[in-house]
């Protein structure tokens, strides 16, 4: 699938900021499954790339003096491949290391007790079943409802509130993996139909032995298929944020955030 | 250098400036208040408010001290942690200011400015008295003194000094506007013998309040007379403690540290009325607005000098 | 019970150990009051100086002055080689271990350490995967805490490699000696360690980023209350750098400039005194007001290099150091010079049960706690306390190893009581740049308590002059 990305993102203020620094995880990944054409990044006044830990492709943003908006524009073209959810171990990121904990995807007892009930079944079936398994429970006991939850909701309280957007799901199925040994990783990225997250959207990709990374979007209660286009890969979403910042003064800040995907020939 | 050390730099010589001076005004008004009761005019407890008028801590004393008496006040202006304007407070901030550019200091400005705190700040009152109250102020101007020596005979003579200097000059030029601008209105000169001696006695403390009894005698031969005080005190650069004196110092510190800021036009300014105006002019717009409004311009200059210098954010 | 024997520095083997030879008859000569006189003195020294630690939990941020002792704590110089090249090889050997566990994980494919022991590991950080550092180096000050248990027999109790600190009491317990007692500096031939600073700014300045020249280092602090502010301060100072806070830094178009009276300066290295953790915001720790956002650019796009390097806490981590005699062996293809305490590591279930069966013989650390808080001396523990700890492996085993105690040596101390024998420890301090090299001595740390076998300064340790003796014509040579 060939698929044309617009997404700007418009930060605006009440009383101007007199720094901001942000990180932006805005540039698809170099992955099997997809293929970038054109992609160009543009809006702050100061932008320089680097990769990090994860191999993601960041920026660093500055603005230095004194503003009241921001307004980050990323576009491009990306072509993609549909490798039935899976992607190979070959981004050199050793899948144990998915394995810790981060303070949004720690398990509590509720959500052990969930994931506890697919033990059996991995021992059973194999680890995907068990996954999908998980996949479709998870889907059934949490609700997509969007407003209940923010950016800083832990998996733990999106899972007794029992309701949340794509980022808590992949959050909480990220904890339930790791009470069942499965290390799992969270992605951020688009998503060209479907039922997902007004701005950009997210998933999780859990670590199946001898087969590699199983993409599992419990939004939509499906694996990743030519549709989705990977940003970025982490721990969590504060790893693989789209945008994180820091700004020094300023006040009152709203966001607004448009993002078009377009099937193109 | 870093904009946050000259920052502390600036305000560690402020502040121990401004423990010498809370000194000086303590020791004054215990003179003052001496003279004026051998001088035959009988007790006068409103001598003793002045140091908390000066500062602007009346309302916070009484509230929790209740009646001024001299020792009280001593207690309050020199050790009370809770009154932001003693020389302990003072002191605490001084030394915070150098700890934080420790590693900029010479080991004579730090220990010295360290062993004074020490021997202060856990220091109470009645044994403040037991060492001698005297002795513990000279003790104390002393060591004022010494820090100055330290800094000036051992420090190496680049930005970090000048912005030491600003700090000291400003502070004492500051000191010195609202000192005279504290005092009660005096009427113009009069053959009243009574009012003659009182006239002598005030000034003279008011002169050894700010270091310049001797500088007095030296320029004047006439007797000791208010309008002549606050000339000596605003327009005479070659007393250190003057208006002029202070101002030129920030002028020459500023020139030296970036010819082109503007902290330094402002100070210009500033230094052009004081180079022009005569003594005359100042009595006729009134002493105390000119004096309110040159501490006014010396902290635009000072809040000029954050901007042009620390990076302030 | 038998009280066990200690071996002690000065006087064990039978008569005046001979490193000891010309201080023991000064010592034995020399009347009380002088050397209480030379105590007082001391302390009053450390106060007018400022050397001060802050303790934490305490209001106001109360400074207190580490207990000094004015007994030497003397190693002959075939002693100290020994600690010398123990802890250089030790060192050397950590800085590949971390260089390779964030790029080829060779160690973790070999199965010479369970791959999981590090990439599960807290102090493991993803963020610098794939990273090349200047030369490789990863842990550029490195603190090797040793005790003694004999003669011959050095034991490395844990490595620092995140920011070890202490140096400046090393530094500034050799100027109150040489004042104090110039004429025993006379009679005898002591290394200098007053050079550490030029060592340290060296090292720091030949990890500068790649085709700087003159590069710009600066002290990163937390502030002044921190607790080993005053060693930031002394160290900014020697070595005539800028100590900074985080405000006094920021990160533009990914380089780390700070905020000097004539505008931006560009910062190339920053020797951090500051946790991973609160070192960039957007990165580790969003609560973070005393680290600079953007620093994590900055460092992966090479612009600056960061001292010690984020994530080397990898390798003194407690969990690790029981593999270290295998880390030495992988990467230097030779034996450990210094000995490794046998290390229970109580997530395995073997090593668990044992300990819980021999906790009033054991030493119980938790995995990522350091100075000295949570930790079981089981020997000095009271029943309640034991039984206290092992509620706390039993919750969470994973979180503790267990040693046998040590027989630490004993060093003659000046105490209430005249002179007495204290247990003591040594941290010498190993810097790495271009080569990794270490100044004659450390930090002797020594418990004042009788009987006492913790040295932390945080639960009132108190530290030593080390001299390390100069072979006979080491002098001439320099």
């Amino acid at each position: 699938m060939r698929l044309q990305i617009t997404h700007e993102t418009l930060y605006s203020l009440t009383h101007a900021a007199r720094r901001t620094v942000q990180y932006l995880r805005l540039t698809p990944r170099a992955d099997r499954c997809q293929r970038v054409e054109s992609w160009s990044i543009g809006g702050p006044e100061r932008l320089r790339p680097w990769t990090d830990g994860y191999g993601n492709v960041v920026h660093v943003a500055t603005e230095t003096d004194a503003h009241d908006s921001i307004a980050i524009r990323v576009e491009g073209v990306v072509s993609t491949r549909d490798t039935a959810g899976v992607l190979p171990l070959d981004d050199g990121l050793p899948p144990d290391m998915f394995l810790r904990a981060t303070p949004l995807t720690l398990a509590s007892e509720a959500i052990a007790g969930f994931a506890r009930r697919f033990a059996e079944e991995r021992a059973r079936k194999g680890d995907i079943a068990a996954l999908h398994a998980m996949m479709a429970a998870q889907a059934d006991a949490i609700a997509f409802e969007a407003g209940h939850t923010t950016a800083a909701t832990p998996a733990a309280a999106a899972f007794d509130k029992g309701r949340g957007v794509c980022q808590d799901h992949t959050h909480i199925f990220i904890a339930a993996c790791r009470v069942i040994g499965l290390p799992c990783r969270y992605v951020s990225g688009y998503l060209a139909a479907g039922q997902g997250d007004v701005a950009t959207h997210a998933w999780a990709e859990a670590f199946v032995a001898d087969l590699g990374w199983v993409s599992f979007d419990v939004a939509n209660r499906q694996s990743a298929t030519d549709a989705y286009v990977r940003l970025a890969v982490g721990p969590d979403y504060r790893a693989v944020a789209p945008v994180i910042g820091v700004r020094t003064g300023g006040g009152g800040e709203e966001i607004a955030v448009t993002v078009q995907v377009r099937q193109v020939q | 250098m870093l904009g946050r050390a000259a920052d502390n730099l600036f305000w560690m010589t402020r502040y121990v400036e401004r423990v010498e001076n809370t000194v000086r005004l303590l020791r004054a008004t215990a003179l003052t208040a001496l003279l004026i009761e051998s001088g035959g005019n009988g007790a006068d407890t409103s001598v003793w408010a002045r140091p908390l008028l000066l500062t602007g801590r009346m309302d916070d004393f009484l509230a929790r001290y209740e009646q001024l008496s001299p020792g009280r006040l001593m207690a309050y202006m020199l050790l009370d942690r809770d009154n932001p304007a003693s020389v302990k407070s003072v002191l605490d901030r001084a030394r915070e200011s150098a700890r934080a550019t420790r590693h900029l200091l010479t080991t004579e400005v730090w220990e010295g400015i360290n062993a004074t705190w020490l021997a202060i700040t856990d220091l109470h009152f009645a044994a403040l008295q037991q060492q001698g109250l005297d002795d513990r102020l000279d003790w104390l101007t002393e060591r004022c003194f010494l820090f100055r020596g330290a800094l000036f005979g051992s420090m190496r003579r680049d930005e970090g000094l000048l912005f030491a200097n600003l700090g000291l000059y400003l502070e004492r030029g500051d000191h010195t506007a609202r000192f005279l601008a504290s005092q009660p209105e005096r009427a113009a000169a009069t053959e009243d013998p009574a009012a003659k001696v009182r006239e002598y006695y005030e000034g003279t403390a008011l002169l050894k309040a700010l270091g310049s009894y001797r500088a007095y005698r030296e320029t004047y031969s006439s007797n000791i007379e208010f309008p002549r005080i606050a000339e000596l005190l605003i327009l005479h650069g070659t007393v250190p403690r003057s208006l002029r004196g202070a101002v030129d110092e920030v002028v020459n510190s500023l020139r030296a540290l970036n010819p082109t800021a503007d902290s330094l036009k402002a100070a210009h300014e500033l230094q052009y009325r004081l180079q022009t105006i005569q003594i005359g002019h100042v009595r006729r717009v009134g002493l105390r607005a000119f004096l309110l409004d040159f501490s006014k311009e010396l902290d635009e200059i000072s809040g000029q000098i954050q901007r042009d210098f620390m990076m302030v954010q | 019970m038998k009280p066990p024997v200690f071996f002690d520095e000065m006087h064990s083997g039978g008569g005046v150990r001979p490193a000891y030879e010309r201080y023991a008859a000064w010592l034995h000569s020399v009347p009380q009051e002088i050397l209480q006189e030379r105590h007082d003195r001391a302390n009053s020294l450390f106060r007018t100086v400022g050397i001060t630690f802050n303790v934490y939990g305490e209001e106001g941020g109360v400074e207190r002055l580490i207990p000094f002792d004015i007994v030497p704590r003397i190693l002959s110089a075939e002693e100290w080689e020994i600690v010398e090249t123990g802890v250089i090889q030790r060192v050397e050997a950590l800085n590949a271990f971390i260089a390779d566990v964030y790029n080829d994980q060779e160690i973790l494919r070999s199965g010479v350490i369970p791959p999981e022991l590090v990439l599960t590991n807290d102090a493991f950080r993803p963020e610098m995967l794939g990273l090349k550092v200047p030369r490789s180096v990863y842990a550029h000050v490195s603190g090797v805490d040793i005790v003694r248990i004999d003669a011959e027999t050095f034991y490395v109790l844990e490595d620092n490699a995140r920011t070890p600190s202490g140096v400046s009491y090393m530094l500034e317990n050799r100027q109150a000696m040489m004042r104090l007692f110039p004429d025993l500096f006379g009679a005898h031939s002591v290394a200098p360690v007053s050079h550490y600073p030029e060592l340290l700014q060296d090292t720091l300045r030949a990890v500068a980023p790649r085709g700087v020249d003159d590069p710009t280092v600066v002290l990163l602090t937390p502030g002044q209350f921190n607790s080993a502010y005053f060693e930031h301060a002394f160290l900014a100072q020697e070595m005539g750098i800028e100590l900074v806070e985080g405000q006094d830094l920021f990160v533009d178009d990914g380089e780390v400039f700070m905020r000097t009276t004539r505008g931006p300066k560009r910062v190339h290295v920053i020797y951090r005194r500051i946790d991973d953790d609160f070192l960039d915001p957007l990165t580790f720790r969003g609560d973070s007001t005393i680290g600079v956002p953007g620093l994590m650019a900055a460092c992966r796009l090479g612009r600056v290099t960061v001292c010690n390097a984020i994530g080397s806490g990898i390798a003194d981590d407690k969990a690790i150091y029981a593999y270290m005699p295998e880390i030495i062996r992988f990467y230097l293809g030779r034996e450990p010079i210094l000995k490794n305490v046998p290390t229970y590591t109580l997530r395995k279930p073997d090593d668990l049960a044992y300990a819980l069966a021999h906790l009033p013989e054991l030493v119980v650390k938790e995995v990522h706690g350091s100075g000295g808080y949570g930790m079981l001396v089981g020997p000095a523990a009271t029943a309640a306390e034991i039984e206290a700890f092992r509620a706390k492996i039993l919750a969470h085993p994973e979180g503790f190893i267990a040693q046998p105690t040590l027989a630490l040596s004993t060093c003659p101390t000046f105490v209430d009581q005249g002179i007495a024998p204290r247990h003591v420890d040594l941290r010498p301090f190993v810097l790495s740049g271009q080569t990794t090299r270490v100044v004659p001595g450390g930090l002797t740390r020594v418990a004042m308590r009788k009987g006492s076998l913790v040295v932390n300064s945080s639960q009132g340790g108190g530290t030593k002059d080390t001299w390390v003796l100069e072979k006979p014509n080491a002098r001439a040579r320099r």
